[in-house]
Parts: structure tokens; sequence; C-alpha cells
């Protein structure tokens, strides 16, 4: 089993201690700016966190019950999976059954990225 | 001429700029992690010895919220797909093109995958009004219930790419 070592964290930790210090700036917008900064840095560190523990062996159940909700709420946050409601999801199997679509803006840009690769 | 290359700890990521400070924080903090876990693959477009884009991919499902109470009608319950997670542009490389030319090689890179492993939607997480524009003009679409979370057919996208999908 791959476990993380603390080491892994400590880019992410050094740009939120960078941020903890920008938080005391005297100007107030530095100060805002800091603060959205930090939130994006720890958003991107959780799912990093719980990707870890997940893969160490801990249950959705246990994560879930350090956020306070449920097995399945805790699932549904982290983890790859989109969930759907079984009427869209119904809709989205007979989309997939139907034929290719014609997508022009997508079929320029490989045209443009065939063009560029082979100049 | 920018190539696409896997990241690795050669690569200097500290000066890439998008303009989303998300994106350019989670190349300079997190991308090697994700790889070196396993949890995504990052791809970086490489012009000399800068970075001007990148995008990372993941395995995902698309599943149904709810089993029905007649289970055994035949029908799926979850539908294989990948996640094209982030995909960015250096400020001095946007606006010309490079943002749909980078997509058509994220898409090409999880048909691949998809082609020998299965799936059928490519899904993505749109950060923003102007990526949910740029991913709609490339035929995605919204997933119900959540407009940012976007997904694209992959036998559309590889009609539109040209790519042997059979």
């Amino acid at each position: 089993m791959t476990t993380t070592a603390a080491s892994d964290y400590h880019s992410s930790a050094e740009a939120l201690m960078c941020e903890t210090t920008q938080l005391a700036s005297a100007d107030p917008q530095d100060r805002v700016a800091a603060i959205r900064r930090l939130a994006e840095a720890i958003g991107i560190l959780e799912e990093q966190v719980i990707a870890d523990a997940h893969h160490a062996g801990m249950s959705w159940a246990q994560i879930g019950q350090v956020y306070g909700v449920s097995r399945q709420a805790a699932h549904r946050r982290f983890s790859n999976v989109a969930y759907v409601n079984p009427q869209d999801f119904d809709r989205l199997l007979d989309h997939l059954d139907e034929s290719p679509e014609v997508v022009p803006a997508l079929q320029r840009a490989a045209d443009r990225a065939n063009r560029r690769r082979n100049d | 001429m920018p190539h696409i290359e896997l990241l690795d700890p050669t690569h200097e990521l500290a000066g890439f700029t998008s303009g989303n400070s998300e994106l350019d924080a989670w190349l300079a903090t997190s991308a090697l992690h994700a790889q070196r876990m396993h949890t995504a693959r990052v791809y970086v477009d490489v012009e000399g010895d800068r970075i001007v884009g990148y995008f990372a991919i993941a395995p995902y499902l698309v599943a149904r919220s709810e089993v029905p109470s007649s289970i055994g009608r035949g029908s799926p319950q979850v539908i294989p797909s990948f996640l094209l997670a982030r995909l960015a542009i250096s400020v001095s490389n946007q606006g010309k093109g490079h943002g749909g030319e980078l997509l058509v090689t994220a898409i090409e890179t999880m048909l691949s995958v998809m082609k020998t492993g299965g799936g059928r939607l490519l899904v993505v997480d749109a950060i923003d009004d102007a990526a949910i524009s740029f991913y709609s003009h490339h035929g995605f679409k919204a997933l119900p219930d959540n407009p940012q979370r976007m997904f694209l057919k992959a036998s559309t996208a590889a009609a539109a790419l040209g790519f042997s999908w059979s």
C-alpha cells in the first residue's frame, strides 16, 4: 500500500504559511487577496489529504465521521464519481446509444492541432 | 514549437501563469504529488524551457444516484468515464486557439486509454463561466443539476477528431 510521507505536503504547507503572513498586511486589499489564495490552497490540500487517507486505508465512513456527514456524502464529495438522479441517468444512457453528434468547433480545433504537429 | 510531455520533476512549474490562481497553484504545489500517487496523469505543453499549458486527467464514474427497485432489468448503474480534471493555457498563449488544440490533445489522450480499457463519457469540471463557454463551444453539455460538470460522448469526440473508435 502506498503511503504519503509528510514531506509530500511541504510545498503546500509553505504556500499556506506565506499567505498567512500576508493576512497581517496593513492593506485590506492585500488581506482579501491573501485569504482568497489561502482558501484555494486549503481546498487543494484538502483534496490531496483525503485522497491519500483513503488510499492508505481510511474508509469513507471514517472520513465522513470526521466531517460529520454520512459515508455516502463523504464519498460523493471527495471521490471520482458524479451521481446523477435516475431519470437523468436513463436519459444519459439513451443519449449514449444515439449516433455521434457533429461538433464543428472541435473538428476545427483538431484540424489546427494536426496542422501544427505537421509544421 | 510547443510539444506535450508527461510532467516530471525536471519541469519548471513556478513561473506558469494562466490568469486563474487556482489552476496555477495546483500545478505549482500538487501536480507532481498527484502524478507520483497516480491519482491523475498530468501533461505539460512545453515551449523551450517554459510550460505554456497543461492538463490533468483521471478515471471517473458517472453513477445512478439510487439503485432502481427493479434490479436486474439489465440497465447499467455506472458509466465508465474519464475526467479532464484541469486544463490551463499560459496568459502569453491565450487567444490564439491554443486552448482548443490542447483540449484536442487531452481528448485524444483520454480516448486512447478508453479505447483500450473502456469508457463512454468525457467529463470536465469547468472552473468558471469562461470555462463553461469554452467547453460548451467544443460540444460539452452540462450534467443534470450541475452546470459546471460537463460531459461529451466519447463517440462524438472521436468522430470530431477522426479517431478510430470502433
